[in-house]
């Protein structure tokens, strides 16, 4: 692709990425977590790095309305650690998807990531991260 | 029509109408005029590819769409009316009629390559038939939807007159099968026996090589014309070679083949385009021919 117009999708991403975060706090604020402008910056440029980390390109809305519905309720997020956390994870989300090949819809992706965030990993990314695609998947179907 | 996409639509289909070696799609430049437009498209394509299931691709698929996009829409332009115009309205509707263009090209390639499957010789060539065969492939896997540039199929054969790597997906098998037919067309005037016995002088191991069996019966009816011999025989003999031999040194190579395309082109009655292909598998041939001529081992070029 020209590397051009590979820029300006991306700066057009960028500014799409904020919009979507901003409206994703009406959905999390019920559970008291709000992102701060200057948290929604951070997620957006990690959501930037994590897509050239994991050679992915995102079109329309992506996921951070997902992301933010399916993870809200955890019992382990607080609003210490939300942006962090909501951060950690579309980076996991991301490189999940390509591993996967591509053969997983987004929604039943996340759904798997959600079903073993508060158990076995206790809130903790990093835990989920060590699981095996295997791990993650195995379960599919049961939780949702 | 929106506004001031004029210019962009002009410099997106200045390639396109240069002619069919540059109709991969888009200058850079109508590309960046076109950015916002084709983002937005690309957009909608990946969604549509992704059946809605996904929001984001790997950035070679996304590429691959992408590429798609550029080389359908640039069919589109190529052949539109106006096509300087053609590009400033919905693109989706643009989008739409380039992949309708190039399913027309798809049903001529399909008609093409059953005339020339009908007409192949392989003699004995592996890469001729795998290719052959192998361009089913083609016709079961392309996706005029989202991977119009590509070639699903392996093309190993080598043609005399190779087709310009600039020439993408259904364009790139039509202007190769137009070759092929016109390579086994040539051939085919020519007695079996007589062929399989040059191409068992000329080749060691013809059936295992990728090598193009046209250009060694068109140079060598050619050089058989230079003397005014039957070319169909594509026999020579050693007096016969230095007769060829003293002919090409005192007219020049280039000459002497160019005056014996002609006599060929009208032993055979070849049409312009027959014409001009063996006219280019001589001139090609030049450089080869006079280093034979200068080792004195024009058997390696007339065997």
């Amino acid at each position: 692709m020209e590397q051009n117009f590979a820029l300006s999708m991306q700066r057009a991403r960028l500014e799409a990425a904020r919009v979507e975060w901003e409206k994703c706090n009406e959905i999390s604020a019920p559970f008291g977590l709000v992102l701060r402008p200057d948290e929604i910056e951070e997620i957006a440029q990690g959501r930037l790095r994590s897509l050239r980390a994991s050679g992915r390109v995102e079109f329309g809305e992506g996921v951070a309305r997902d992301l933010v519905y399916a993870f809200c309720d955890s019992p382990y997020l607080d609003a210490g650690n939300y942006a962090r956390t909501l951060c950690d994870l579309q980076e996991l989300f991301y490189a999940l998807k390509t591993e996967s090949g591509d053969t997983l819809a987004d929604d039943e992706l996340i759904a798997c990531m959600r079903a073993r965030f508060d158990d076995p990993c206790g809130g903790s990314v990093e835990r989920l991260a060590d699981l095996t695609l295997g791990d993650l998947l195995s379960g599919r179907g049961k939780e949702f | 029509m929106e506004k001031n996409h004029g210019s962009e639509a002009r410099q997106l289909t200045a390639r396109a109408e240069q002619g069919p070696a540059a109709a991969r799609g888009f200058t850079e430049e109508g590309a960046q005029l076109l950015a916002p437009r084709l983002r937005a498209l690309l957009e909608r394509q990946a969604l549509r590819y992704t059946v809605g299931e996904s929001t984001s691709l790997r950035e070679e698929t996304a590429e691959a769409l992408y590429n798609s996009l550029c080389y359908t829409l640039g069919a589109f332009a190529q052949t539109a009316p106006d096509g300087t115009q053609a590009l400033c309205g919905d693109l989706d509707m643009a989008l739409q009629a380039g992949q309708k263009i190039l399913r027309g090209r798809v049903r001529r390639a399909e008609s093409l390559y059953r005339s020339v499957c009908a007409t192949a010789r392989s003699f004995g060539n592996i890469a001729y038939a795998d290719t052959l065969r192998g361009m089913r492939a083609f016709f079961a896997g392309y996706d005029v939807r989202f991977f119009a540039h590509e070639i699903p199929c392996t093309i190993d054969y080598p043609l005399c007159d190779p087709v310009p790597e600039s020439l993408l997906g259904v364009d790139y098998l039509l202007e190769y099968l137009r070759r092929l037919g016109r390579e086994n067309q040539f051939c085919a005037r020519f007695p079996i026996g007589a062929v399989e016995a040059l191409l068992r002088r000329a080749v060691p191991d013809a059936r295992e090589q990728l090598v193009n069996l046209y250009e060694f019966v068109a140079v060598q009816a050619v050089g058989l014309s230079v003397i005014e011999k039957s070319i169909y025989t594509l026999g020579i003999d050693e007096t016969e070679r230095a007769a060829l031999q003293s002919r090409l040194e005192n007219e020049g190579c280039a000459q002497a083949f160019a005056r014996a395309v002609s006599r060929v082109s009208h032993a055979m009655e070849l049409d312009e385009a027959a014409t001009r292909y063996l006219d280019a598998a001589a001139r090609a041939a030049v450089p080869r021919v006079q280093a034979a001529l200068t080792s004195g081992e024009l058997r390696q070029a007339f065997p």
